[in-house]
């Protein structure tokens, strides 16, 4: 970072950092409801999506390069992935599991809940299904990886949501005083 | 807290279970080499016959989540008749469903009165922006290629009525024809079998042991003290093997009675060898048989004989015919017996894409997944789009197969 | 092709028999730098590699697959993510102790390595005072976790570094003790001479050969645990442990820093683990008592030809991994222990036991 989001790599050294970033998503689960339930299923035995590099250790936001959002997001709670979504240093990717993180789901006409997440944070792929079978997480975790491979990481640096709100940013630090 | 073991047996037990788990095959699936073995009634996605739409709105309007789109118009249709009245239908113009809202209860599949909504266990098909996930009227269409059989019947279960119905009148007919066929070499026999005993044939194509195993294998490896496990699967497969050699002894006695009758036709048979599946069945045959209180397996396997004969004779036949006079419309019954699985009746339309089922196991079309690839597509997309043209080709050539005849 | 790889292979070791012996200076300090340097950045890889297979296939799972192939560069793909990542320092946080303290935890790691026998004459130095260097220097390493928790401004970092610096005290000295054992029997605080004192070890009034693991069997219970206690490693990581403190003291960390940090808990564990083939399980000796093929010397350990050289090499890495195995295996099977769990055990049982064990080897060395 810091040069990578400037200049245009060469090609063959694009290719091997496309190539590691593709197969180490360490994975940050937001799990907000039973879809949570079924992205655990996709980290089982039976499904083990370590066998793709997404490793489920990343126990903070800061070592995170992948965030699923699993689960209906309420108004209340949306400050919180966007603020853990800007904990993550980039490259960031981030998935939207289910009907209710994609778009409300069967409570888009609730009072309180967010019209999908990418209402707040930008969203990578959006995998359908309510709640999607762990394969279906698996299909677009592969989508995503293949999407990793072919991008640059300069356009996606200068192409990222910059939005005004920025949470916490006025917030007084405790122990600057 | 009392502890009924000694301190230390826990931890003893605990490295005892994951060593177990070590030397143990992992149940992981590789899914995306290997396949989910989705139950039959999976919701996946939900596909849309067009045809069968009569934009009556009860799926949109029962929907919970509000995520069906109907647009339609109304057309006047001209009398049928002179003199007669004026009739209005509905044109079916948008028809949509928002996946990403979808909750996947099923109720418009439900409430379809015409069953023009259905289930297929497709789920692959996460997307990079939200608005691919509304599915159109097209893309909904594709999906119904993929959308399963109904399931079997379960063993002894009652037949629907109209399928008991049809073997009763079979059964009555083959006694009829048994009494004047006499002399009679090849019977015409086309009286085409029931439509619904069209179902039960994509099971029968595949002769898959379901579990059976050979006893007599098994109590050996038993006796020679292997263990349970080796000795099942052991025996399994020689159940397998036993009823493979079974059938081709039978194929080859039926060839060989079928070379040994006619010289004529001796340089065609060899074209006959190349499209005789191994796995179709004489449907005829079949019927007698059980009707004479054979088993099953039994029937099956004389079943299938006889068909290979019947196609030998009837391509010995059409050769004859065809050496002898070109233009000969004679022979227009006997194709018919060629497929006595497809339901072949004279006064049935001819099929609709959607009537025709094609069922693929992750067959691709190559020439279609090429095209793509070199068009930029990403290799996914590209197997999806070649999984579905080829679902379209199979079917295609299906209709054009019952369309000849 | 296999020529091929015997004859490089004969290269490299002829190279690292000579280490010892080189001319030019400078020259020898630039290999002993790198067969250091690699050493560290490779056996951890493996190790590393070891770890995900086997914690997946006690789990019934498979561990990496699609990485290279059977998923052996899952470490090096996310080595090369980690050097990408966006490199965060958390406004309140002291930025130099924050940006020093991978590196402080990082170099002992490597530093060790330098007097680490992994074969007959293979090793950067022979200190007469080996294992009281790498001793001493693996108790830096708590320093750079130290610095990190409390430079990050994090309280869960800080209570993380906190609880490291706890476990350290408590289990550096049933670590110690035990290794003194092994120094009071050898006679030798040389890593090299201890082998060679196993090499000729044998039971009072026999003429049979054992290892040290033999005779202080207690001793290596009591270093296998503190090692692992040591180095944090499950069930003992109560200084990261996720539940309770998100990430310890490497909550606020990302990138390479992170991996800086990861690094050290896996070289550690090499490093460990080599100081517990060299204490108790004979070194590169294959069986006590069998000399290895081309070796003279003491025991038939040393003045190798090259491929008795190698072979002494594979059977070091062979045991270090064997060892690897036993954690992840712990690692697998038990549940992470409470902090005050932790405590008492190391105060109340591992300290006393490994008093007892050093004023046995006392008595027995005395009499025998």
């Amino acid at each position: 970072m810091g040069v990578m989001d400037q200049v245009e790599l060469p090609k063959p050294i694009r290719y091997v950092f496309n190539w590691g970033r593709k197969y180490s998503l360490w994975c940050f689960n937001f799990g907000l409801a039973c879809c949570a339930i079924e992205f655990i299923a996709a980290s089982t035995s039976r499904h083990d999506f370590i066998r793709h590099g997404v490793i489920p250790f990343a126990h903070g936001p800061r070592q995170a390069d992948l965030l699923v959002v699993s689960g209906t997001l309420t108004d209340k709670m949306a400050p919180s992935v966007k603020r853990l979504y800007e904990e993550m240093p980039e490259p960031k990717y981030v998935i939207s599991f289910g009907s209710c993180a994609n778009c409300g789901g069967p409570y888009w006409d609730s009072y309180s809940v967010t019209k999908g997440v990418d209402q707040v944070i930008p969203v990578d792929v959006y995998v359908p299904g309510c709640p999607p079978r762990p394969e279906a997480l698996l299909d677009g975790i592969i989508a995503l990886q293949g999407m990793i491979q072919n991008e640059s990481l300069k356009e996606r640096i200068a192409g990222r949501r910059l939005d005004p709100i920025t949470l916490g940013a006025d917030a007084p630090l405790a122990l600057e005083n | 807290m009392a502890t009924t073991s000694p301190p230390g047996v826990g931890l003893a037990k605990g490295l005892a279970v994951t060593i177990k788990h070590l030397f143990r095959y992992p149940s992981t699936q590789m899914y995306p080499k290997q396949r989910p073995d989705l139950p039959p009634r999976t919701r996946g996605v939900i596909a849309l016959m067009d045809e069968n739409c009569t934009v009556c709105m009860l799926c949109a309007r029962e929907c919970p989540d509000w995520c069906i789109y109907i647009d339609s118009h109304k057309e006047t249709v001209p009398p049928a008749k002179e003199g007669g009245r004026a009739r209005t239908r509905n044109v079916l113009d948008r028809f949509a469903i928002d996946f990403s809202l979808c909750m996947y209860c099923g109720i418009c599949v439900e409430v379809c009165p015409f069953d023009a909504l259905w289930w297929s266990p497709e789920f692959e098909y996460a997307e990079f922006q939200i608005d691919d996930l509304l599915h159109e009227k097209e893309r909904l269409r594709e999906w119904m290629d993929t959308v399963p059989p109904p399931p079997m019947l379960e063993e002894g279960a009652v037949p629907p009525a109209e399928a008991a119905d049809a073997i009763a009148k079979k059964e009555k007919e083959l006694e009829a024809e048994a009494a004047k066929q006499a002399e009679v070499t090849a019977p015409p026999a086309e009286a085409a079998a029931a439509p619904a005993e069209a179902k039960p044939r994509t099971a029968d194509v595949k002769v898959e042991g379901a579990g059976e195993i050979d006893q007599e294998t098994y109590d050996r490896l038993i006796a020679e003290g292997k263990s349970e496990r080796i000795a099942r699967s052991k025996a399994k497969s020689a159940w397998v093997r036993k009823q493979k050699e079974k059938l081709a002894a039978e194929q080859e006695a039926a060839t060989a009675e079928e070379r040994g009758g006619d010289e004529a036709a001796a340089a065609k048979p060899k074209a006959a060898e190349v499209h005789v599946e191994a796995g179709e069945i004489d449907q005829e045959t079949y019927d007698q048989l059980i009707a004479e209180g054979k088993s099953e397996r039994m029937a099956r396997a004389k079943a299938k004989a006889a068909y290979v004969r019947k196609q030998r004779a009837k391509l010995a036949a059409d050769a004859e015919a065809g050496a002898e006079d070109g233009g000969s419309e004679a022979g227009g019954g006997a194709p018919e017996a060629s497929t006595p699985a497809e339901p072949a009746d004279a006064d049935e339309p001819k099929p609709k894409p959607a009537d025709v089922h094609v069922e693929g196991a992750g067959e691709i079309d190559q020439e279609t997944y090429d095209q793509l690839i070199a068009e930029g597509k990403s290799e996914r997309i590209a197997r999806s789009k070649a999984k579905a043209a080829w679902v379209r080709k199979q079917k295609q050539k299906l209709i054009d197969e019952g369309g000849d005849a | 092709m296999m020529d091929l790889v015997f004859s490089t292979a004969i290269t490299f070791v002829g190279q690292a028999t000579s280490i010892t012996t080189f001319d030019s200076y400078a020259l020898s300090v630039v290999v002993k730098i790198a067969f250091a340097l690699g050493l560290f950045f490779v056996v951890p890889l493996i190790g590393g590699y070891l770890e995900h297979k086997v914690m997946g296939r006690m789990q019934a799972r498979r561990g990496p697959v699609e990485a290279g192939p059977f998923g052996t560069l899952q470490l090096v793909a996310d080595g090369i993510k980690f050097i990408q990542k966006e490199d965060v320092i958390p406004r309140a946080a002291d930025k130099w102790v924050f940006a020093a303290a991978p590196g402080v935890a990082l170099v002992p790691g490597m530093l060790i390595f330098l007097v680490l026998p992994i074969g007959p004459g293979v090793f950067a130095l022979d200190l007469e005072l080996g294992l009281f260097y790498a001793l001493a220097i693996s108790s830096v390493s708590v320093l750079g976790i130290m610095m990190g928790g409390w430079a990050s401004a994090n309280k869960f970092a800080l209570l993380g570094g906190l609880r490291a610096g706890g476990q350290l005290i408590a289990y550096e000295l049933p670590l110690i003790l035990a290794a003194i054992a092994v120094a009071v029997q050898a006679g030798t605080l040389s890593l090299v001479g201890i082998v060679e004192a196993q090499a000729t070890f044998t039971l009072p009034g026999t003429t049979i050969n054992v290892w040290y693991l033999f005779p202080q069997f207690l001793g290596f219970a009591i270093f296998f645990l503190a090692a692992m206690a040591e180095l944090s490693r499950p069930p003992f990581d109560m200084p990261i442990a996720d539940s309770e403190l998100v990430f310890g003291y490497m909550t606020e960390y990302t990138g390479i820093k992170f991996a800086m940090y990861l690094l050290t808990e896996y070289g550690g564990m090499i490093v460990m683990s080599a100081l517990m083939v060299v204490l108790y399980l004979g070194g590169w000796q294959l069986l006590p008592g069998v000399p290895l093929p081309g070796c003279e010397g003491t025991g038939g350990l040393f003045d190798c030809d090259p491929m008795g050289t190698l072979l002494g090499v594979v059977i070091t890495i062979g045991k270090i991994m064997a060892l690897v195995f036993l954690m992840v295996w712990a690692r697998v099977a038990y549940p992470r222990l409470r902090e005050d769990q932790l405590q008492r055990f190391a105060w109340l049982a591992l300290i006393p036991l490994a008093l007892l064990n050093l004023a046995l080897v006392g008595v027995a060395k005395v009499v025998f």
